[in-house]
């Protein structure tokens, strides 16, 4: 499968092709009034979401500040990230073959500055601690949630929207462990919510 | 196994039928009271085709059904557990009592006739705090299982997001369920039936 530069998607080179990429348009798309079926470019966007959430993890896990029981909780969700990104690749391939796949940030610049771009501005270098990082990955989480539950509505392939909502579903799974760590025995913290529904719009 | 406070086999199931009865009062207040609060409160449905319509309310009245039967293990078995335990499925509980006014609401959304809580449920006989930590995590289970059988056979988009909302809550539920069992292990990257 071919793959699209992260940066042809954020900097929108590809708009043609790819109406509304990017992920501030992902944010965005679910608000659309009459949404246009665009199961491959709900799942591109999808995609993109997931690569920086593999980079994102991976930094944590590199970044020395976690603890032992924290890194091996990273460690699980990134990889679960990669094989959410893996899962819509095929999911994409299936619906259209031939599209082109969008690549992650491959550095904490560019995944700063993705992130910028959902509403978490951040400079990986000021986290200090486990607190600090745990802190950015449980917004992460619940961006990914948001951009789930948006495309959940919009995608018209049954297989396809079955696929987001399980990945939905993960998405939550990890929220949940991750503010455990921070939070233990505080359920209402961890499980803050009774529909999930993460968070669509950039904050701040 | 460890008995709830009172005693032996007897009290625990006093104990139980009363708090299903009393589970059940509030059940039926409290969906009620329920559809007003879901986001889902678009009138969309409209526009599908009535047949269309009848099928995605049977669909989810029978999730409805699971709900309403969860909602009445949680009131029954609350009690009986431990205070930490307790304190999660009171949490628990509320939230289970929201998904099933979601439900309520989608289908007077698609114009049909939302499905009422039994009279009474079957549990079988649960003889310790752990036995009935599993019975939860069973029926939380059996509701996953059920919401991704029928997931990709709703007609609407809108259906399906307000269930995927509740799913998503109910995999939360499992995970820590799992931890009070014991099992903290995190699922696997996809949500399955088994999780």
């Amino acid at each position: 499968m071919a793959r699209l530069n992260r940066r042809d998607l954020l900097r929108g080179s590809l708009l043609a092709a790819l109406p509304g990429a990017g992920l501030g348009a992902l944010l965005a798309a679910p608000a659309a009034a009459t949404p246009i079926p665009d199961d491959p470019g709900h799942l591109q966007r999808l995609i993109s979401f997931e690569l920086l959430a593999v980079e994102v993890f991976a930094l944590a896990e590199r970044s020395r500040k976690l603890s032992p029981a924290a890194r091996r909780l990273v460690r699980e969700i990134h990889r679960q990230e990669r094989d959410h990104a893996t899962a819509l690749e095929r999911e994409l391939d299936r619906l259209a073959p031939g599209t082109p796949v969008p690549t992650g940030p491959v550095n904490a610049a560019e995944a700063e500055e993705s992130l910028t771009s959902v509403g978490i501005p951040v400079q990986f270098s000021s986290l200090t601690d486990e607190r600090d990082w745990f802190h950015q990955l449980e917004q992460l989480e619940e961006r990914l949630q948001g951009a789930y539950f948006g495309a959940i509505r919009l995608l018209v392939d049954a297989q396809a929207s079955t696929l987001a909502t399980q990945i939905m579903a993960s998405e939550a799974q990890h929220e949940t462990a991750l503010v455990q760590v921070r939070h233990p025995g505080k359920v209402d913290q961890a499980v803050p919510w009774g529909l999930v529904e993460g968070i669509l719009k950039a904050q701040g | 196994m460890v008995d709830a406070p009172g005693g032996g086999e007897d009290s625990r199931r006093g104990l139980l039928r009363a708090s299903l009865a009393a589970g059940l009062a509030v059940v039926g207040a409290v969906g009620v009271a329920g559809c007003g609060s879901t986001p889902a409160a678009k009138p969309v449905h409209h526009l599908l085709p009535p047949g269309v319509r009848r099928h995605d309310v049977k669909l989810i009245n029978e999730a409805l059904a699971l709900e309403q039967r969860t909602i009445a293990a949680y009131t029954a078995a609350g009690p009986l557990l431990s205070r930490e335990a307790q304190k999660v499925a009171g949490w628990f509980l509320g939230q289970e009592l929201l998904h099933a006014g979601q439900l309520r609401s989608l289908v007077t959304q698609l114009g049909g006739t939302s499905h009422n809580p039994l009279n009474h449920y079957d549990f079988g006989q649960a003889t310790g705090r752990l036995q009935l930590l599993e019975l939860l995590h069973s029926l939380e289970q059996e509701q996953i299982a059920n919401y991704l059988t029928i997931l990709p056979l709703l007609s609407s988009g809108f259906a399906r997001q307000g269930v995927a909302a509740v799913l998503a809550n109910d995999a939360q539920h499992v995970y820590v369920l799992q931890a009070q069992l014991g099992r903290p292990a995190l699922p696997g990257p996809l949500l399955s039936a088994s999780e």
